[in-house]
């Protein structure tokens, strides 16, 4: 337990929580400040998991880097039970902020959308950890959503739901090829996270 | 991917006995440009263009482009620009740390504040570039198609200065909160504090509420202000925001400054800046944001007039092109009741957003090109007391309004909601207060839901009733009844 503990600790886990819950609240607030317009809530289910993928991807980075692979307790466990540990801290809070929105878009099946995108986007985020820097990773998700956006700026009023596969973040429930993309994303960011890790920075801090 | 983290260095700006002005400007601006070659802005750039656009512009683009609308979305890109470049001055802020420097560079006197400037420069340069980006999008849409106003140079210098103090924010949050969860927290920081002094509400003595640091946030001067054609700010606040974000950003300085060292001269330096900050804020701290004509002023312009079936139909300039559609529409959709008491034979475009326009005899509409226009024509036939738009009104009078419409065979967007969107029947309503007013009421409560069904399908039948009648016929029975039917006393039994 103590060593669940201090891997916990050295990523930062309890400020990320404190992180993904402000998120969700801040989501909740904005919601009865602002007029909710169709594209609001287009952005919202983009903006959620966006910024708690970031979360989750930054709190991958470890500040011990190589030294650490050499523990005897498999890092692989560790880091799975981090990963889901957040993820499922997250749909639920996530879940709890979009329970208000569901009345107002009745046809579309949100909390469906935002577990998609939080899982296709939180698999992106590590994949960019890995491959570039983890404590960056959040360049990934603000990157898809930034496609998304531009989608979003050309797209008419009665197709805010129905895009290119490339602006797969904004489709509905059903559309099968997002899904898709969403669960290869996962499937490749958390594969690589929990076989090899965030990608070492040797000499640097967090 | 090393190359990434910028590398502090230690002898810019150095001032050896000897050394020339020139020669230390010139190490200076070396240096800035390392920054900016090592940091990471490039990454943000394409983010902080798109979500800046997409931020702004709120729905498309749209038809008619107007420069004070153009010059508007120009500002508020300054949210989400400044929040990006508030997350890259918290990451750059943070390289001493990551590179394990800071104590080794804490040792050398002097250099620490300097550092925190460049970094201050490189961030605001990469924001700089998005915001620029953002003014060629919106300003080459102006350029091409506005058909009113000009570029509003204030704003972007607004914008400008916005973005070099959100620059300055986040270095100083990225020293704050250190780790790896600076750059989102400086993201987040500034997203919030932008809605947070938005959101203040005090109680002034008189019992309104108000907003007193609505406009020490740039965005308070985007937030419920008008933006269109027919009106202007007498006074605008610009030069007092603008004064203001420059203060802040010496303040933040001053502030890094302390940080770095505390002594006589950053002390009063802290001091001078508070000062500053304090006068820049007096002018716009708890300043009343009211909507009346003491704060619009009506903006002067010659309409553009066309006379079509015996209607006289005039539109501002910034819409002269579609003047030939309006009066076609008004032609088509008056044309049965010309003549008649209370149908204004004049229609001019005015602005139904502005309560204090006092108005005239002839008809009004705000915007072409948009069939929320043909329905407040249309709406204004049969005035509703004290009601709005869509305000709750006799169901004779919804069968007139849809006859109209459907007559005049223009595509009005039948899905509004009842009688063509002109609101619910009062006759159907038990509560009046549930439904109408200026906005559509698309889902009444219950028990009213299957009364309104009823009623449609009676309203319906109605309409049809009497576009089965003759010309003559109807034109007959509208003379004849149509005091009666502007005064609601003509039920649904009572139509032919």
């Amino acid at each position: 337990m103590r060593l669940v503990w201090l891997y916990a600790r050295s990523r930062g886990v309890l400020v990320g929580l404190v992180l993904i819950v402000a998120i969700c609240l801040g989501f909740a607030l904005l919601q009865n400040w602002a007029s909710v317009s169709a594209r609001h809530q287009a952005s919202v289910l983009q903006a959620i998991p966006a910024l708690a993928a970031s979360v989750i991807g930054i709190g991958a980075w470890s500040p011990f880097g190589e030294p650490e692979r050499t523990a005897a307790w498999p890092l692989a466990r560790l880091r799975a039970g981090h990963a889901v540990v957040l993820l499922a801290v997250t749909i639920g809070v996530t879940s709890l902020t979009l329970a208000d929105w569901s009345s107002l878009v009745p046809d579309l099946g949100l909390g469906q959308v935002a577990v998609r995108n939080l899982v296709g986007l939180t698999g992106a985020a590590l994949l960019l950890g890995r491959v570039v820097d983890a404590r960056l990773s959040w360049l990934a998700p603000f990157t898809i959503i930034a496609a998304m956006a531009a989608r979003l700026l050309v797209a008419a009023p009665e197709r805010l739901w129905s895009h290119p596969w490339w602006a797969w973040t904004g489709q509905d429930q059903s559309d099968r090829t997002s899904w898709l993309l969403a669960l290869l994303l996962a499937a490749a960011g958390f594969g690589a996270y929990l076989r090899h890790g965030p990608r070492d920075i040797p000499g640097e801090a967090e | 991917m090393r190359s990434l983290t910028t590398a502090p260095t230690t002898s810019f700006g150095s001032s050896h006995p000897g050394t020339s002005p020139v020669a230390a400007i010139t190490s200076y601006l070396m240096l800035f440009w390392i920054e900016i070659r090592r940091s990471q802005g490039y990454w943000l750039l394409p983010l902080m263009i798109v979500l800046g656009i997409y931020t702004a512009i709120g729905d498309l683009v749209p038809d008619f482009v107007l420069w004070p609308s153009m010059s508007r979305a120009i500002l508020e890109s300054h949210i989400v620009v400044g929040a990006l470049t508030a997350a890259l001055g918290a990451w750059l802020i943070g390289r001493e740390r990551r590179r394990r420097l800071d104590q080794l560079l804490a040792s050398i006197p002097g250099a620490g504040f300097r550092r925190d400037v460049l970094a201050v420069a490189a961030t605001a340069f990469w924001g700089l570039a998005g915001f620029a980006g953002i003014v060629i999008w919106f300003g080459g849409h102006a350029v091409l198609r506005a058909t009113w106003g000009g570029p509003e140079l204030d704003q972007i210098g607004l914008g400008i200065t916005a973005v070099v103090m959100f620059a300055a924010l986040g270095v100083l949050l990225g020293r704050v909160v250190p780790g790896r969860y600076g750059p989102l927290v400086a993201f987040a920081f500034v997203i919030g504090l932008t809605f947070v002094t938005q959101a203040l509400t005090t109680e002034r003595s008189d019992g309104t509420t108000g907003n007193p640091a609505k406009f020490l946030s740039p965005f308070g001067l985007i937030d419920g202000v008008y933006v269109g054609v027919f009106y202007r700010l007498r006074e605008s606040l610009v030069t007092e925001v603008i004064v203001w974000t420059l203060a802040l950003t010496v303040l933040l300085l001053a502030v890094m400054a302390m940080c770095r060292q505390r002594s006589l001269v950053t002390v009063v330096a802290l001091a001078s800046a508070v000062g500053l900050a304090t006068v820049a804020a007096t002018p716009l701290v708890g300043r009343e944001d009211v909507w009346g004509p003491e704060v619009y002023a009506p903006v002067a312009y010659t309409p553009v007039c066309e006379v079509r079936d015996g209607f006289e139909v005039c539109v501002h300039p910034a819409y002269e092109g579609e003047l030939d559609e309006v009066a076609t529409s008004v032609a088509a959709l008056f044309g049965p009741v010309h003549g008649l008491e209370g149908v204004p034979i004049r229609w001019e475009q005015s602005d139904s957003m502005m309560p204090f326009d006092e108005g005239s005899s002839s008809g009004g509409f705000s915007e072409p090109g948009n069939e929320i226009f043909m329905i407040e024509m249309v709406a204004s036939l049969f005035p509703v007391e004290d009601g709005g738009l869509f305000a709750p009104r006799p169901a004779s009078q919804l069968v007139i309004m849809d006859w109209l419409v459907t007559q005049s065979g223009l595509d009005l967007e039948p899905d509004l909601g009842m009688g063509h969107g002109f609101g619910w029947p009062a006759e159907a309503l038990t509560d009046a207060g549930t439904s109408g007013g200026d906005m559509i009421e698309v889902d009444p409560v219950e028990p009213e839901r299957a009364a309104l069904v009823a009623a449609e399908a009676e309203i319906d039948a109605a309409v049809a009733r009497f576009a089965a009648l003759t010309p003559d016929e109807q034109q007959a029975w509208l003379e004849a009844n149509w005091d009666a039917l502007r005064a609601g006393e003509i039920t649904l039994d009572e139509m032919p």
